[in-house]
């Protein structure tokens, strides 16, 4: 299946959770909150074919 | 997977707890664990006028809310900004801080590298007139918490309430260690610096025991403004690899970040112990508290050929 990251197309096994698709591009949880709309991801979260995804990195500012 | 308090869907797990918890749940738990931290560490006493650090992120966004939430009754809280002159970063920031500061009903001061030094962050290297790259997290700090410490003091604030959070706290452990500055290491904690001086207005750290990640869900489901831009200079290459170190390990072992926590609040006491504590005194030429002849504002003022002195806030 096919999922967007951050506008970045990438192929996943179906079924797949968060937690493969962060591993699949070297994110590591902690890191980041995944959000799916307006609703934010657990790890363990199935994807769906489709699915557009925003990573939002925890650490910021200066 | 559900909340482990409501049953409804959870959007964040606590690994180490094996628990998980909805927005509502996290919430509730985040306020929880800051109002036992300013109880169990004296943080913030009734009446107490509180000036909170608020540079528009979500650490310190999210500190203004909480605190307003539980302590606007008894105490005043006074915001304290600092445009340093970051074109396309603090202007940004400062839009959500003034944003939130109106929504909350509360009184807010901003204070410009400008207006008090008379130069932008991002000039200095012009007037150096070096060609060699400065390091901008050492100016733009120094003069930072110079004038916070300033404006909570021409506010009379009896504390200063910054946003370090828990990840912060453990990355200055383990820098502190890494460059064997015992010093600045005894120095972390809930009420970081030289307690009872009163040249310092008493820093405090509600948020030391909160994980960065918990407060960032919380400023989102909570809808606090809140700026997540970078500052275009931020060049602190040593605390984002240590970041990104304790970040795997926590991910490995979850948990790490509170036992490294733990650890360093049981050697406290060991430190106190020791002795290692620095005489402060007062700046020969501003008068402001330092361990030095001349305070670190002062000695990077010299090199700008500008006389800190003559730009008090008062």
């Amino acid at each position: 299946m096919q999922i967007n990251i951050n506008g970045k197309e990438i192929l996943l096994k179906e079924g797949s959770t968060v937690l493969d698709a962060l591993k699949s591009i070297n994110a590591n949880p902690e890191s980041v909150i995944v959000k799916r709309k307006d609703e934010i991801l657990l790890e363990g979260d199935v994807l769906n074919d489709g699915d557009e995804l925003e990573l939002i990195k925890v650490i910021s500012g200066g | 997977m559900k909340c482990s308090k409501c049953n409804n869907k959870a959007i964040y797990e606590r690994k180490w707890e094996g628990r998980a918890y909805c927005g509502s749940c996290l919430s509730e738990q985040v306020e929880r664990k800051v109002k036992q931290t300013i109880r169990e560490n004296n943080l913030i006493e009734k009446g107490e006028i509180i000036a909170v650090g608020l540079s528009g992120g979500k650490d310190s966004t999210t500190l203004l809310y909480i605190l307003h939430k539980y302590f606007s009754k008894t105490n005043q809280i006074i915001a304290i900004s600092i445009d340093e002159g970051i074109e396309g970063y603090r202007n940004e920031t400062l839009e959500r801080a003034k944003k939130l500061a109106c929504v909350l009903g509360i009184e807010h001061k901003i204070f410009s590298y400008k207006k008090i030094f008379g130069i932008n962050l991002d000039e200095i290297p012009e007037i150096l007139g070096e060609k060699q790259k400065i390091n901008w997290c050492t100016w733009c700090g120094v003069f930072r918490r110079y004038i916070l410490n300033q404006a909570a003091k021409a506010i009379n604030a009896d504390k200063l309430a910054v946003g370090h959070n828990l990840d912060d706290e453990v990355q200055g452990i383990f820098m502190n260690f890494f460059k064997g500055d015992l010093s600045r290491f005894q120095r972390l904690g809930a009420k970081p610096g030289i307690i009872g001086s009163k040249k310092f207005v008493q820093r405090i750290k509600p948020f030391f025991e909160i994980l960065e990640k918990e407060i960032l869900i919380y400023a989102m489901i909570n809808g606090i403004p809140f700026s997540n831009a970078e500052c275009p200079h931020s060049e602190e290459i040593m605390r984002r690899t240590t970041a990104e170190m304790i970040n795997k390990l926590e991910f490995e072992y979850p948990g790490t970040k509170f036992q490294i926590l733990n650890f360093y609040e049981k050697l406290r006491p060991f430190m106190t112990a020791v002795e290692i504590k620095e005489n402060i005194r007062s700046c020969e030429n501003c008068g402001e508290p330092t361990s030095r002849t001349n305070c670190m504002a002062c000695e990077l003022f010299d090199k700008l050929n500008l006389n800190l002195i003559e730009k008090s806030l008062q």
